[in-house]
């Protein structure tokens, strides 16, 4: 027989405590990030300029993707399907020299053949880009890519090269797309590297030694060791920069003369910027561009997790769980049911 | 141990609920706090502590925040001189007017203001207004109300320059609702050297003769560049510059009575003439506000700038010669060139909030019809007023020699007959920036070749605009 004191010890409970410390986080998140989630939803459903607040229903979403009517109507749809279309480029641009150059530098940093010296000190270095903020990285490309004569790029191509014409990096459709390519890619590549450092590094060196003693040259090392077994954490970098990638504002946005625009390097975030945040605003598309945007992200995002499922344990488990079903029939036929 | 424990776990629960409730704290303290900002923004040490004793003041409830002149404001660079005036000259204590100074650049201003507005306890009198976005409250009856309704009629403002009045008129029913203190009427500079040099120019008459119009002024470009050879200088110096003036000669609103985009001859000609400024280097490449702009006044492959009365101090002119004893410092000119026009400026228009009428009425009077108090404030700060009949007499009176720059010549002389003639009268609508920006940006691309011909580059700009404002104009 337990005592009423033990009784109450047992029944002291510490955990919601624990609910009271998550407590100012989730009242945060519901103010500043859950509400203007729905209240996007919402405001998809309203309509712009002068009839914000009146009810369309679809009417957002249909212009957006089909956009057939009045002038309107035909450059919201090209507008859209256009910043779709660069943010894509964009991203394939940036993603793809960032992930090959990443893992090259991590399996070098990480190789424990190859001696480099000072190994720290690159790694600061590369990862650098990634502290300064993007308006700063902006303004600072803007200065050394001007287009005319006295930019210090320019002034080099003109002066060593022997360039007849500065080079247009502002406003050339494929030029600036290269340019805003290049500042992702020199922005993220260090970011890339160290996480994929860190997996390297969670690998068993009891297996390079293994493919070593086998006589392995380091291709093999590579594609067969660390390749296979670096997978999740490519797939995790692929899905943060996809998401980040598809929502990228900054550059694109500051990579401007003035208010002039370069219709090249629109992405979907900044048409979703610049019809909320404006004189003349128009909720309605803004918010309709937003959720067409959560939806790419969501499946886009749920193609890359497919892709990343292990397909050897996922065989394993449907034959277990075809081995139970066989049993299960096989007790039936023996116990007839029972 | 424990204790220890217990001690530091309240003080994160302290700490957490700080930073929770930080935004919740009370208005009036914060406001105080950025008026303590404001002065001490300002350069007199003095004037930092007699502010720092009223935000003090206010900490204690003596002043009841409804009772004052509360003005609203992105920058203390215009607002704090004309309080510490006012006050000085009228005697009343600078405890009676609050600046609510939002600090940011005068496009962002609108949506700060919007939301200082959306709360209905929030008090403001006088909001100022930039030229740009001056409509979006001036047509919007909850923000703004007529200048007759704190005691001001249009009539009052007789000696003020008609375009002023214009744009501070409610585009939907006509009724004056803000007013400026300031004309930013332009004009073209020149180095005095260089016009010397390749054009054979003397005078700013014999100058203003060579860019008397827009024939001329492409006339004039042209025989520069032959005569500059291999230098290659540029009339003026960006193609923003060119538009900021060509935009004062379109005689028409860009919006039709039918509410529908007008896209006619004028926006046609202007891409060609653009086209041809560009590709035949009578303006440089450089980009209005960019870098390399300023220092292209020096450069020596620049004659001009198009410079309003706000640009001959550092802001503009002066820094473009290098400032004082800079290389080509004293050696501009100013002359009206090939068209009046008038840029930037600031509004103010009383709140529909106002409950200090009296006040309000004296604080807008004071800068504009009183002339004592304009002639005061222009000598102050150099500003060229909105009152004509005021700049008329300072120009008269001869004491002010013009700004340094311009080596002796008096800009103001020169600009009083633009400020004048500008004509606004129908031709603005709530939407101009938004069509500017579309259209300034086909005409680039135009003249960069992204379009093969006018039309398309017409159609893009259309394209942009119904974009931009769908549901805000007709479109077919």
């Amino acid at each position: 027989m337990k005592s009423s004191a033990q009784n109450r010890i047992r029944s002291i409970s510490y955990a919601k405590y624990g609910y009271f410390f998550i407590l100012p986080f989730f009242i945060v998140y519901f103010i500043f990030q859950l509400y203007p989630l729905f209240n996007t939803f919402r405001l998809s459903l309203y309509g712009n300029g002068n009839n914000t607040g009146a009810w369309v229903g679809l009417e957002n979403f249909e212009i957006l993707l089909f956009g057939e009517g009045n002038i309107a109507v035909r450059a919201q749809h090209q507008a859209i399907i256009k910043a779709f279309g660069n943010t894509l480029i964009l991203w394939f641009g940036n993603f793809i020299p960032q992930i090959c150059l990443s893992l090259l530098l991590a399996v070098w940093f990480t190789d424990l053949n190859l001696k480099i010296k000072g190994k720290t000190f690159f790694k600061v270095v590369m990862y650098l880009p990634n502290i300064v903020t993007a308006a700063s990285v902006a303004a600072l490309f803007l200065m050394l890519f001007s287009r005319t004569e006295y930019g210090p790029i320019n002034s080099l191509l003109m002066g060593t090269f022997g360039f007849d014409e500065p080079v247009n990096f502002i406003r050339d459709k494929w030029i600036s797309r290269g340019v805003v390519m290049f500042i992702q890619t020199w922005m993220w590549f260090g970011n890339t590297m160290i996480m994929l450092m860190a997996a390297i590094m969670g690998i068993s060196p009891s297996l390079f030694e293994a493919a070593d003693i086998d006589g392995a040259n380091s291709r093999q090392v590579f594609t067969k060791v660390t390749l296979p077994l670096l997978r999740p954490m490519v797939v995790y970098t692929m899905i943060t920069s996809m998401i980040g990638g598809l929502q990228m504002w900054d550059i694109p946005y500051l990579y401007k003369e003035g208010t002039n625009f370069n219709e090249d390097i629109k992405t979907i975030a900044v048409y979703i910027y610049n019809h909320f945040h404006s004189l003349n605003p128009n909720y309605g598309y803004s918010a309709a561009a937003s959720v067409l945007l959560f939806f790419v992200t969501s499946i886009l995002g749920s193609f890359c997790f497919a892709m990343n499922r292990d397909k050897d344990a996922a065989k394993r488990k449907k034959q277990i769980r075809e081995a139970k079903k066989r049993m299960k029939q096989q007790n039936k036929a023996t116990f007839g049911g029972f | 141990m424990k204790n220890l424990k217990k001690t530091l776990a309240l003080l994160a629960a302290l700490a957490m609920s700080a930073t929770a409730l930080y935004g919740c704290g009370d208005e009036k303290e914060s406001s105080s706090s950025s008026t303590a900002n404001n002065s001490s923004n300002s350069d007199s040490a003095s004037k930092d502590d007699s502010k720092a004793d009223d935000s003090s003041k206010e900490d204690n409830g003596d002043a009841a925040e409804g009772d004052k002149l509360t003005i609203l404001c992105w920058n203390a660079n215009d607002s704090q001189p004309m309080v510490d005036l006012f006050c000085e000259k009228t005697g009343h204590d600078p405890s009676e007017i609050e600046i609510k100074n939002f600090d940011c650049q005068g496009g962002e201003a609108a949506e700060l203001y919007d939301q200082y507005l959306s709360e209905a306890d929030n008090d403001v009198d006088i909001i100022f207004l930039e030229a740009d976005w001056a409509l979006k409250y001036i047509n919007d009856d909850s923000a703004t109300m007529a200048l007759s309704e704190i005691g001001i009629d249009e009539g009052d403002f007789g000696d003020i320059y008609p375009y002023v009045l214009e744009i501070g008129k409610s585009t939907t029913d006509g009724t004056l609702k803000g007013i400026s203190w300031q004309a930013a009427a332009g004009g073209f500079c020149y180095r005095e050297d260089l016009a010397k040099e390749y054009l054979g120019v003397e005078t700013p008459e014999q100058m203003q003769e060579k860019v008397k119009d827009w024939d001329a002024f492409l006339a004039t470009a042209e025989e520069l560049m032959t005569a500059s050879g291999d230098k290659k200088v540029a009339l003026s110096a960006t193609l923003g510059g060119v538009w900021q003036v060509y935009a004062g000669s379109r005689d028409t609103a860009w919006v039709g009575s039918d509410n529908k985009l007008v896209v006619d001859d004028y926006c046609k000609d202007y891409a060609e003439f653009a086209s041809k400024l560009w590709n035949n280097g009578y303006v440089t490449k450089v980009a209005q506000w960019a870098n390399e702009w300023k220092p292209l006044g020096n450069s020596g492959n620049v004659l001009g700038f198009f410079v309003s009365t706000w640009g001959f101090g550092d802001t503009i002119l002066a820094e473009a010669a290098g400032g004082e004893g800079g290389e080509t410092f004293g050696k501009w000119k100013c002359v009206v060139g090939p068209q009046e026009f008038y840029w930037g400026g600031t509004w103010l228009a009383p709140s529909t909030r106002c409950n200090n009428k009296e006040l309000a009425k004296e604080f807008i009077e004071f800068f504009t019809i009183n002339e004592e108090g304009a002639t005061a404030y222009a000598e102050k700060q150099g500003e060229y007023m909105s009152n004509s009949k005021v700049m008329e007499a300072i120009i008269d009176k001869g004491e002010y020699k013009g700004a340094p720059v311009l080596g002796g010549q008096n800009h103001f002389a020169v600009l009083k007959g633009v400020a004048k003639n500008i004509d606004m009268a129908g031709k603005i609508t709530p939407y101009d920036a938004k069509i500017k920006e579309q259209f300034t940006n086909a005409v680039q691309g135009y003249a960069e070749g992204t379009y093969s011909s006018v039309d398309d580059a017409m159609v893009q700009f259309q394209t942009k605009v119904a974009e931009a404002l769908p549901d805000q104009l007709n479109w077919d």
